[in-house]
């Protein structure tokens, strides 16, 4: 009985209904598994059907003969082996003209079961008469020919007039699929005589015999027919044996790569065991009673296992896990394991072999109706297209073993090699669909991966432009909020006081556009810091210098300018710029007010890891007030050289000599490092 | 003394009434006409070609870039005066390449103007730091004077080839340092005139250069034939 239970993952194949149904709705496109199935099929029933169709050859004048006349001859000898059948063959015919009766062909006599085989048991001789008269010119320009497709029973001989032509003593055992194919002698056969064609044929009473019709005609029209049987009956077979025998070593590999896959191993399996199973097709049987014994022992259990390996394969395509049919088969098998093989000394026979045989069939067809009801009702693609072909493959065998029991036409061909074609050919078909149903998720799952890889590099890429954009914002509020100071502390204030002045009448026009320029010189201070300079000291000192030089010259000042070309300071930005800016025009403008100069020196130059920037006026000095510890310019200079990560020293020389003013600044900040806290010398 | 003809575009009324106050105050000066735009400075600049443009960069309807490209394509002997607000050197440069050869802050004083296009018309051109060192920055590699500007880390492989003597990239050089044009003539032992007649020599290299490069770039494009 099939209980049905919910199947854990058993292999990689195996989908969700879900999946199923999808495979299914797609299944309906002309897949190339399909249609090369379906081409298989087709091959397979045209091959079949010209077998089985008397093909007429060109200006064939051969003779197919359906009667003959027959003598069987009791109490031979013993011993269903090569040395017995060939004495009996040997032995000269000695049946009596009331012995020949005429029968038709194809004959067959099969013994039922109720006489057990005995190696005891005289061997019967029987022997089919046919006279045969040639056609006008037959024999004369090509030998005559021989055919029987099948004989069944034992070892044969063909005598021609007597003469003894051709046996299978050789392979004797090989009978029953090896047709009878003999060209005639020219000596033997005199031009227009007719000549009596005799094959004699050893069989074991118990078991019985069987004649195919013969046929006789030159060799151009027979031969054609032998090579087809042949190709039938043994190239073909022989074929299959091969293409199983390379699946099974190839799905043996894919298994051995990925074990936990075992439907790999059971299509492994089973080919190897269709492949033992066809050696029966190519083989001689020993003549070694206990070695044919075994030999056909295991050469019927490996049907057995085929059957076994392949329900236990296709079970797999349905969603839920047979238990107990698999369990079933598996005793099925344990059980005709114990009475095929010679261990048990089981007797068997030919008829024990046809019920062996009927018990496979009967097995697989049972387990092919639960396969079709699970086909019909839920099945996928592949399951359906195996279940087509499970039927085929087990009607073959059903023929077989008709054939085997001698109920259908011994002319016919042994057709299970064929099934495992087609029964393979559905497997290779449902296993590419599974990978291809693999790769296709995969390729699904890659591409939702790049996508959802992509999403989250554009995200990434998002949440970094809107770092940056917070960055970018945060610089400009920074870059603002220090223009408003500077626009407070310097324009504004210089604008607001100008304009009190004013408004209490207290400045001159002169006065006023003397202050509106200041106001503007300082605008252009702040202008001139944002202006990009690439991080060049003296450009930035030079452009302030081409700015003032005029007014320093109008206001009696000779500016001694000494500066040669630094490297860049990578830390001069903006703000820096400003501080510098400011710090240079402080001190010039002090210059200007206080000082009473008439020369004053600009340097700057680099020293050690330094830039200093030297100014030096011959004034008279700076006035205690300015020069206090209170004073605010000399605060303002230290603040600004400060924020520069530098510092400041202010020499108030003796009177009359002059100022001097210094500011060193770093030629490399440490990164990251703050402008500010360098040491100022408290000179005033 | 011959007076110079002068023609000023300016959109903004104040400047204009300022600068046309200082050219009528000189009495070397003549002013032709004052255009509020660019299509009457054309108009005025074909019909009276003067000896000297006075332009301003920004105009209502259009850059005054075109007006001096113009003014330089078709008037040989006219001197083109940039004025710009500050902060704005980079269009200067622009200019330059134009066909410009003196440039004048709006702030200046009157009294700067008229020395401006005095100057100009006496063959001579002002430099500001910055153009100088943009300027400096198209010297080819190599050359005595960038060699040292090279060792300062300061200098870039300029593609273009300028084509300078020794004494103009000096008087680059010192520029760039911010000399004055008075110092550069004192240490090259030279007057002050002969500095910015170097400088404008330099200001019409460089407008040849340019004009060299828009028609390799043409025949590059096919435009013209070889």
């Amino acid at each position: 009985m099939a209980t049905p239970s919910i199947r854990p993952g058993a292999w990689a194949g195996s989908v969700s209904e879900g999946e199923r149904t999808g495979l299914v709705s797609r299944a309906w496109r002309l897949h190339p598994a399909h249609a090369g199935l379906a081409l298989l099929g087709l091959l397979l029933i045209g091959m079949l059907a010209w077998s089985l169709a008397a093909v007429p050859v060109a200006k064939d004048v051969s003779t197919r003969h359906t009667q003959a006349e027959r003598c069987i001859e009791h109490g031979g000898m013993a011993g269903y082996r090569a040395a017995p059948l060939a004495q009996m063959l040997s032995r000269p015919i000695e049946a009596p003209a009331a012995c020949w009766q005429v029968v038709s062909l194809p004959e067959t006599v099969a013994r039922g079961p109720s006489l057990p085989i005995n190696q005891d048991t005289p061997l019967d001789r029987i022997w089919f008469r046919v006279r045969h008269v040639p056609q006008a010119g037959d024999g004369r320009i090509e030998p005559l020919m021989v055919y029987v497709p099948r004989v069944m029973g034992g070892a044969w001989q063909l005598r021609v007039n007597g003469a003894v032509v051709a046996d299978n003593l050789a392979d004797w055992r090989m009978m029953w699929n090896r047709p009878i194919g003999v060209s005639l002698p020219p000596a033997l056969v005199p031009p227009g005589q007719p000549i009596d064609i005799v094959l004699g044929i050893v069989f074991r009473p118990e078991v019985g015999y069987g004649m195919a019709p013969m046929t006789v005609g030159p060799e151009s029209g027979v031969a054609p027919r032998l090579a087809q049987r042949l190709l039938l009956q043994d190239t073909l077979p022989q074929a299959s044996s091969v293409v199983l025998l390379l699946m099974g070593l190839f799905f043996m590999g894919f298994w051995w790569t990925r074990r936990q896959e075992s439907a790999h191993l059971l299509v492994a399996l089973a080919s190897l065991a269709w492949f033992v199973c066809n050696l029966q097709y190519v083989l001689v049987r020993p003549d070694d009673e206990t070695l044919n014994a075994w030999y056909a022992g295991i050469v019927n259990l490996s049907i057995t296992w085929v059957i076994w390996l392949i329900y236990l394969f296709a079970l797999r395509f349905d969603a839920r896990r047979f238990v107990w049919v698999e369990r079933g088969l598996a005793l099925f098998v344990a059980f005709m394991s114990v009475v095929a093989l010679p261990v048990w000394q089981v007797a068997f026979d030919a008829d024990s072999g046809v019920l062996f045989q009927l018990l496979n069939v009967s097995v697989a067809a049972g387990v092919t109706v639960l396969l079709t009801v699970l086909a019909v009702r839920r099945g996928g693609i592949e399951l359906r297209v195996i279940v087509v072909a499970l039927w085929l493959t087990v009607l073959a065998g059903v023929h077989d073993v008709a054939l085997l029991a001698q109920r259908v036409s011994i002319e016919s061909v042994y057709l299970l090699p064929y099934g495992a074609f087609l029964l393979f050919a559905s497997f290779l078909m449902a296993l590419q669909r599974r990978y291809v149903g693999a790769i296709d998720q995969v390729e699904t799952l890659n591409d939702q991966l790049e996508v959802r890889l992509l999403e989250r590099q554009a995200e990434l890429q998002a949440n970094h432009e809107r770092l940056r954009e917070v960055e970018r914002g945060q610089a400009l509020l920074l870059e603002r909020q220090r223009l408003m100071r500077d626009m407070h502390d310097g324009l504004g204030s210089s604008l607001m006081s100008s304009l009190v002045m004013v408004e209490q009448g207290q400045m001159s026009l002169g006065e006023v556009g003397l202050m509106l320029r200041e106001c503007v010189d300082d605008l252009r201070l702040v202008v001139d810091s944002l202006e990009p300079i690439e991080h060049d000291l003296i450009l930035l000192l030079a452009s302030l210098r081409h700015r003032l030089g005029r007014r320093l010259e109008a206001a009696g000042l000779v500016l001694n300018w000494q500066v040669q070309d630094l490297p860049p300071l990578p830390w001069l930005e903006p703000p820096d710029a400003l501080h510098i800016l400011r710090f240079v025009q402080e001190v010039l403008t002090n210059v200007l007010k206080h000082a009473r100069a008439g020369h004053v020196l600009f340097r700057v130059s680099q020293e050690g890891p330094e830039v200093r920037i030297l100014i030096r006026d011959d004034g008279c000095g700076m006035p205690p007030l300015v020069s206090g510890p209170g004073g605010r310019g000399l605060l303002n200079l230290q603040d600004r050289a400060r924020r520069l990560s530098g510092r400041t020293q202010v020499s108030n020389c003796q009177e009359g000599a002059g100022v001097e003013v210094s500011l060193w600044l770093p030629m490399a900040r440490a990164k990251g490092a703050p402008a500010c806290g360098s040491h100022i010398d408290p000179l005033w | 003394m011959k007076t110079i003809s002068v023609l000023l575009v300016e959109d903004d009324a104040r400047f204009r009434a300022a600068f046309t106050s200082a050219i009528l105050q000189a009495r070397d000066l003549h002013l032709l006409g004052a255009a509020q735009d660019l299509g009457d400075g054309l108009d005025m600049l074909d019909a009276y070609r003067p000896d000297v443009l006075l332009v301003d960069l920004g105009l209502p309807s259009g850059s005054g870039l075109s007006l001096i490209r113009h003014a330089h394509e078709k008037l040989a002997d006219c001197d083109i005066l940039v004025v710009s607000v500050f902060g704005d050197e980079r269009h200067v440069l622009a200019s330059i390449q134009a066909g410009a050869t003196g440039y004048l802050l709006k702030d200046a004083s009157p009294s700067a103007l008229v020395e401006q296009i005095r100057l100009l018309r006496n063959g001579g051109s002002p430099i500001s730091p910055v153009i100088a060192r943009q300027l400096l920055k198209r010297l080819p590699a190599g050359s005595p004077v960038l060699a040292e500007v090279s060792s300062s880390g300061d200098a870039v492989n300029a593609p273009a080839l300028l084509g300078l003597s020794d004494q103009e990239s000096q008087v680059l050089r010192w520029s760039a340092q911010g000399y004055s044009h008075e110092e550069i003539a004192q240490r090259m032992a030279v007057d002050t005139l002969a500095v910015m007649g170097s400088i404008k020599r330099i200001y019409r290299k460089l407008q040849v250069h340019s004009r060299g490069d828009a028609i390799d770039q043409a025949r590059r494009l096919g435009w013209l034939g070889e």
